[in-house]
């Protein structure tokens, strides 16, 4: 049983770990540290293995940008070269096009708010779930212990079968696939969140308990705050399992409205333009979000920095 | 987070200490109290199945739900036999495993390939780490139809869009995971003026293993995912279409009985990177 236990522990740390890259693989040069203090130059070029005068921001921004603007001039030369069918692959004006066009059929924002709300109910409804059940099974681990093998089969359930037996339950409106978002996304909130909560170490934990702190307090001043950076993960990939289950959930029900379901008629009718337009959009929302979750993220967990390591 | 870090941090508390603490019970077991704390967990876990399989038959005796949505109990079994045994049953299975089997290996592969060749060169790698982790945010069911449009209705499309699904879990923790060397065997290696190749090699790849498995534990997930809705876009064969074929002939039993076979699958697949990771990273300790 704690196999099992182990198990989900690893495999909610190691989906965290997308976190840690981006602060240890954008570290600037020169601010590499060694036990606590900046490393001197020859440290840094033992350890780091790098000149100490390493790749100027500058320098490294000219090549991400290069790198787009490379891949744009491949999409467009690729439909125009003759390569590809332009019909499969229209280029990216025709998407611009595409895209304006949309909005001036006042197609889109009508088809956002609607894919845009189910996300939204099945993100708060199933973060909740998800955040209220890992509260139990971190806090209780009488609870955790009974029910880790259930959950470990539950976990390695590809949640999208569901969707077909849901749509069947509640229907062609909003509710199936709001049902849908719900029981996709609050699994990886309420194993990040269980999983968190199980990590506080063992000596503040008896300190706490021999200066009588109550069960409330061990949980608000000791163990949230380990959790936190943990959980925040758990956010993140609840809100893309969101738009995958609002999507899912509308590109299988027949007839019925949301981008997905746009998407969908647009590839029938190969509108290439149109079908490239409304996933790109809908790319640039899913990007934004998780921008907006990074950025509360930096907000509400200030200290994280101080763990961050460099290598 | 660094591996020098991870040693230093204190230990968690395991489950039966941190009951205890809680709770504030400082007592000496006695004998017959120790046993009862040892074994309960496993007799309530045990238990909990068939309490769940008697609500089940509970809420069709006093008929709760509609028997659309939860079929008879015997009848979602007879309906799991049925299911395996009717025709074209292997030809589903078959393509729907070959479709999560060939999407895991190309994104495997990829993901592999392009985190082992970004993370040697760090220019790059801080240039496009910020784009590749742009683009992990995109959903990739929102391809999906796209995918079909351009490979058609058949198994290349399927595997494309698993090998997307399963790209950047391996991409991410395969960087992540070169990067996460203990200090004092890099300072070693280069002392003894290991080239960047046999770091690489003998020591990045070897502590990366750990992280690496931990990316294709969730990949198989997410080739699973995505072969499967990939099937509900448009398929001409596969489980996920046998589900689609069942829910339009208002089947539940049979419905049920896919989803059991789809959880087996999960389960079995998971089992199976365990296995492979025991035997390859064997230096590791068991958690």
């Amino acid at each position: 049983m704690s196999g099992a236990d182990g198990i989900i522990r690893e495999v909610a740390t190691v989906t965290a770990w997308p976190e840690t890259p981006l602060q240890a693989v954008t570290q600037d040069p020169g601010t590499a540290k060694v036990a606590g203090r900046p490393m001197d130059e020859l440290e840094e070029k033992l350890l780091v293995g790098a000149p100490a005068r390493g790749p100027r921001r500058s320098k490294v921004l000219a090549i991400s940008l290069g790198t787009c603007l490379g891949l744009l001039f491949l999409w467009w030369l690729l439909p125009n070269a003759g390569l590809v069918n332009p019909l499969l692959l229209p280029d990216p004006f025709d998407v611009a096009e595409g895209f304006g066009k949309l909005l001036a059929a006042d197609v889109l924002l009508h088809h956002l708010s609607v894919t845009m709300t189910e996300i939204a109910y099945g993100f708060a409804i199933g973060g909740t779930i998800g955040f209220l059940l890992g509260t139990i099974l971190g806090t209780i681990p009488f609870v955790r212990r009974v029910l880790s093998p259930y959950i470990l089969a539950l976990q390695s359930l590809p949640k999208v079968v569901l969707a077909p037996l849901i749509i069947g339950a509640l229907g062609f409106g909003i509710e199936s696939k709001v049902a849908t978002a719900v029981a996709i996304c609050f699994f990886p909130l309420m194993i990040n969140t269980m999983v968190g909560l199980t990590l506080a170490a063992a000596e503040p934990m008896k300190l706490m308990r021999s200066l009588g702190a109550s069960r409330l307090q061990i949980y608000t001043k000791l163990r949230l705050p380990v959790a936190a950076p943990l959980i925040m993960v758990g956010f993140k990939h609840s809100v893309l399992l969101a738009f995958t289950g609002a999507l899912v959930a509308e590109i299988l029900v027949g007839s019925s409205e949301g981008l997905g379901r746009l998407i969908a008629i647009y590839n029938q009718q190969i509108l290439m333009d149109l079908a490239f337009a409304v996933v790109v959009f809908l790319a640039a929302i899913a990007v934004t979000a998780v921008m907006l979750l990074d950025y509360l993220d930096r907000k509400i967990i200030f200290w994280r920095e101080d763990k961050a390591g460099v290598k | 987070m660094t591996a020098t870090l991870d040693s230093d941090r204190a230990r968690s508390l395991t489950p039966e200490e941190e009951q205890r603490l809680v709770a504030g019970d400082t007592e000496k077991d006695s004998r017959g109290r120790a046993v009862v704390r040892r074994w309960l967990p496993t007799v309530v876990t045990v238990a909990i199945a068939p309490l769940l399989i008697g609500l089940w038959l509970l809420a069709r005796e006093l008929d709760l739900v509609h028997p659309i949505l939860l079929p008879e109990f015997t009848d979602a079994i007879n309906a799991l036999r049925e299911v395996v045994t009717a025709d074209g049953f292997t030809m589903h299975l078959n393509r729907t495993l070959s479709e999560i089997g060939l999407g895991f290996l190309l994104g495997g592969v990829v993901g592999l390939a392009l985190g082992i060749g970004l993370s040697s060169f760090p220019t790059l790698r801080r240039a496009y780490f910020p784009l590749l982790a742009g683009f992990e945010a995109i959903p990739g069911i929102v391809l999906a139809p796209v995918v079909i449009t351009w490979l058609g209705f058949g198994l290349s499309g399927k595997v494309v869009q698993g090998a997307i699904a399963c790209f950047f879990p391996v991409f991410v923790t395969t960087l992540v995971g070169l990067s996460m060397v203990s200090e004092n065997e890099l300072k070693l290696m280069r002392i003894m003026k290991a080239s960047s190749w046999t770091v690489m090699r003998e020591l990045r790849i070897r502590s990366a293993l750990p992280a690496i498995f931990g990316g294709l534990k969730i990949a198989i997930t997410m080739a699973t995912i995505g072969a499967i809705v990939s099937e509900f876009v448009g398929s001409d064969a596969g489980l996920g279409y046998l589900l689609l074929r069942y829910k339009a002939g208002y089947d539940t039993s049979a419905m049920f009985a896919l989803i059991f076979i789809f959880g087996v699958i999960g389960v079995l697949s998971f089992l199976l990177l365990e296995f492979l990771e025991r035997k390859i990273v064997f230096w590791r300790k068991p958690s």
